[in-house]
């Protein structure tokens, strides 16, 4: 079956001549399960990449909902003489001041912050359509707010599977919803090894563990990771700049 | 005040001229294999996004966050032009630069208008299918060009075959079974499904070669399909 699927591959990367794409199409004309192998390697691309633009379209979301737009190129203006441009400028940038040391006053701590991340990304923990599995159970009991049994259940998932991202991501929210900070920086320290994941906030989410926890010296750990966040772009960047903007 | 500057250099046998010309570059191609000239009208900086596309890894995921940046100002003009909810502006903006990520990745992004007027009128066909409702939301106005490209290398009676059978497959089913394909075999697939080449998942992934990649791929692949077909 994976000399099919080598052969398949091989041809959809473009690798036969003329003469070996006609024999490949009558295989396909002729051999109803040499078809079916086809259609299966086309279809589970498009599954897995159904997958991955929705991890983008969540971290598109991320960012448009961090910058509401405002990152984005303004259509150039047309050019006028402004003759009460210094005026204008004068003006706008006292009420700026004052709009911006309003805003400084009513500004969340970080720990607000971090909480209002929390609740705004993992209120519920997102379940796979389709037949109920252990995973599925482990993240219906955090969705009903069970975060001890949850807890119990995934490091149950993580002893069979140490290799499940996904598995120790929860492990480490359903703890700090508990909360146990102790055992969520473990396993957000754990999650960072999963280095070829689409989208890991392994990072961000120690900082924000680090600042529900506040400890003696717990903000000043987190500052550098919000900082790495920025720095090597990783997941969960605009949250990062936020809290940084709000230090 | 416009300032023009014309810079001509060999490139592996090609010759490439460059036209600066006030804010835009002009990028002249003579290739020796074929002679055929490429134009290109593009800034500076959407030139630099682009070969950030082409790159693997973190540089790539940097230029498709700065694409998506640079004309995220598209989803308000397609709430107050379109008449489209914000939500609604938002998937159609989101699958344009998805859309737009595929072509440039496969080159048929040729640079003959500025950026900017491309991934518009994108944005503009795909705001008017909706309000059309030939296609919805939750069926994705975005429909990935892997597959519909993949299935145009085969003649008329061969694809139409393998689209049947394609038809027939329970998508729900197959994205389950890819959950639990194990986290490497998932991981590696995801990167295939994106277009990343298998050297490039190489160096991702931390793998030795690419024909390690290639093997283990084809492994998870078939894992996948041993799955799929129990249900």
């Amino acid at each position: 079956m994976e000399d099919h699927m080598q052969y398949i591959d091989d041809f959809f990367q473009g690798k036969f001549s003329p003469e070996e794409v006609k024999v490949f199409e009558e295989k396909i004309n002729n051999d109803p399960a040499f078809a079916a192998n086809v259609a299966f390697y086309l279809s589970a691309k498009q599954s897995a990449r159904d997958v991955v633009d929705e991890e983008k379209k969540k971290r598109y979301r991320e960012l448009y909902s961090a910058t509401n737009g405002h990152q984005s190129e303004e259509q150039p203006g047309k050019v006028r003489r402004m003759y009460y441009a210094s005026r204008v400028a004068l003006v706008a940038a006292i009420v700026a001041a004052i709009v911006v040391t309003i805003i400084n006053l009513q500004s969340d701590s970080p720990q607000a912050l971090a909480n209002n991340y929390i609740n705004k990304n993992y209120k519920e923990l997102s379940v796979t359509m389709g037949k109920e599995t252990d995973m599925q159970r482990a993240a219906n009991l955090y969705n009903e707010g069970k975060y001890k049994e949850a807890l119990a259940a995934f490091q149950d998932l993580i002893q069979l599977d140490s290799s499940s991202f996904q598995a120790v991501q929860y492990a480490g929210m359903s703890a700090l919803r508990i909360p146990d900070y102790d055992k969520a920086l473990h396993y957000f320290r754990q999650l960072e090894s999963f280095r070829a994941q689409f989208a890991n906030p392994a990072v961000l989410l120690q900082a924000v563990t680090l600042l529900k926890r506040n400890h003696e010296g717990d903000k000043k750990q987190a500052k550098p990771l919000l900082q790495r966040v920025i720095n090597e772009n990783l997941d969960g960047k605009p949250t990062a700049e936020k809290l940084l903007r709000e230090w | 005040m416009l300032t023009q500057l014309v810079v001509t250099r060999e490139q592996e046998g090609n010759k490439v001229a460059t036209i600066f010309f006030g804010p835009y570059r002009f990028i002249i191609l003579q290739t020796q294999s074929q002679a055929v000239n490429s134009n290109t009208l593009l800034h500076a900086d959407e030139r630099e996004i682009i070969d950030g596309l082409l790159e693997p890894g973190s540089i790539r995921r940097k230029s498709e966050e700065q694409l998506f940046n640079r004309f995220a100002y598209f989803i308000k003009e397609g709430m107050h032009k379109q008449g489209l909810l914000q939500e609604q502006a938002f998937d159609v903006y989101a699958d344009t630069v998805l859309s737009a990520i595929d072509k440039i990745r496969s080159g048929s992004f040729e640079g003959r208008s500025s950026l900017k007027t491309w991934i518009y009128q994108i944005f503009h066909n795909k705001c008017v299918d909706l309000i059309r409702k030939n296609t919805t939301i939750k069926s994705s106005i975005h429909k990935t060009a892997s597959i519909t490209d993949l299935l145009s290398q085969l003649s008329d009676s061969a694809k139409s075959i393998v689209q049947q059978l394609c038809d027939q497959t329970d998508a729900a089913v197959l994205r389950q079974k890819l959950s639990e394909v194990g986290e490497n075999c998932r991981q590696m697939l995801l990167h295939w499904a994106d277009g990343s080449s298998d050297k490039e998942i190489a160096e991702l992934m931390g793998y030795k070669t690419a024909d390690v990649v290639k093997t283990s791929r084809l492994r998870c692949l078939d894992k996948l399909r041993q799955l799929y077909k129990q249900t």
